[in-house]
């Protein structure tokens, strides 16, 4: 699994338009009017509809319809299997943004690990941000004893010395 | 309706971002799934979950995460840019099953999401603040503690 480390993915390109923008704060529940509010959203200081910070870093119209089996992460889920550990967690994320994105923007997305960065309106770049995962094996899969808290469990993954 | 723009001198250390409150239901998650392309049967599949070692079918990280960043644009409005933010999810949290198709089987918010000003300053003219942020589930555990740098706009500024 060490091998992975470091190891970059192949660029992928990202759409962002304005139905999954709309799709995304469906879901989210977020009616702001920049979102929802097409003259508002000209009217404001961006002059569109903007995708908020949430949108990015976890990618919607991917390629493929299981985006945590995009290439990089399926060596990654196969390294931890052959390791030993079947499960794999989401742990956490971390962004850093640079510039807000329009929705007629396309940006592109280029995989660093688990890692992207997208790359913004006239190609600067929007924002870089890494997930975390959380690769573990159950020890009562064997039968041997009973399931444990699953909380307890991540705990003692992330803090083994607790 | 236009929101209020959220000043830099307003803010101090030890404010409090006002709480949101959502209730996670399985129809939300299916909308998420939908919304977000993440369709791991973790999120949906009684069995498989048991199977996972998480029990039954869990709320998803990312849709946490994606409310702890709507508590910030919320309080800071449309002026306010989220420079920096980040959360590990130290938790897994359980949906409400549906009734009808519009109603939960219980009326009841599953998470909260809050957040406290840790420091303001200013850096190369940029007037930042920097936030502890977190989720508290329906047990009132900190499932999904997290940080946020918000750059907001001054009284001095157009």
């Amino acid at each position: 699994m060490s091998k992975l480390i470091g190891k970059s993915g192949e660029p992928m390109i990202l759409a962002v338009e304005r139905g999954a923008i709309r799709k995304f704060a469906d879901a989210v529940g977020d009616r702001n009017p920049l979102i929802w509010d097409d003259e508002y959203a000209r009217n404001s200081r961006y002059g569109s509809i903007v995708a908020p910070p949430g949108f990015f870093g976890w990618p919607v119209k991917w390629d493929s319809p299981m985006p945590f089996f995009s290439p990089i992460r399926g060596e990654l889920i196969m390294a931890s299997i052959n390791a030993g550990y079947s499960r794999i967690v989401d742990g956490g994320i971390e962004y850093d943004f640079f510039h807000l994105c329009t929705c007629w923007g396309h940006p592109g997305c280029r995989g660093k690990n688990s890692g992207y960065l997208y790359t913004g309106n006239q190609g600067r770049d929007t924002c870089i941000f890494s997930n975390r995962d959380l690769i573990y094996k159950p020890a009562w899969y064997s039968g041997s004893i009973s399931p444990p808290n699953p909380n307890q469990q991540i705990e003692d993954i992330i803090n083994p010395a607790a | 309706m236009k929101k209020d723009i959220l000043y830099w001198e307003d803010v101090e250390v030890g404010t409090e971002i006002p709480s949101l409150s959502k209730t996670a239901t399985s129809q939300m998650l299916v909308k998420w799934a939908a919304a977000s392309g993440d369709f791991n049967p973790l999120h949906y599949e009684s069995t498989f979950a048991e199977n996972q070692g998480v029990g039954k079918p869990i709320v998803h990280g990312q849709l946490k995460r994606a409310w702890l960043v709507q508590m910030l644009t919320d309080w800071a409005g449309d002026e306010a840019f989220v420079k920096k933010f980040s959360c590990r999810f130290r938790a897994m949290d359980y949906p409400i099953m549906m009734k009808s198709l519009t109603e939960p089987i219980e009326e009841r918010a599953t998470h909260f999401f809050k957040g406290k000003v840790t420091n303001k300053g200013v850096e190369d003219e940029t007037h930042f603040v920097e936030c502890d942020i977190w989720v508290e589930n329906d047990k009132g555990e900190k499932s999904t503690p997290g940080k946020a740098t918000l750059i907001l706009k001054t009284k001095g500024e157009e």
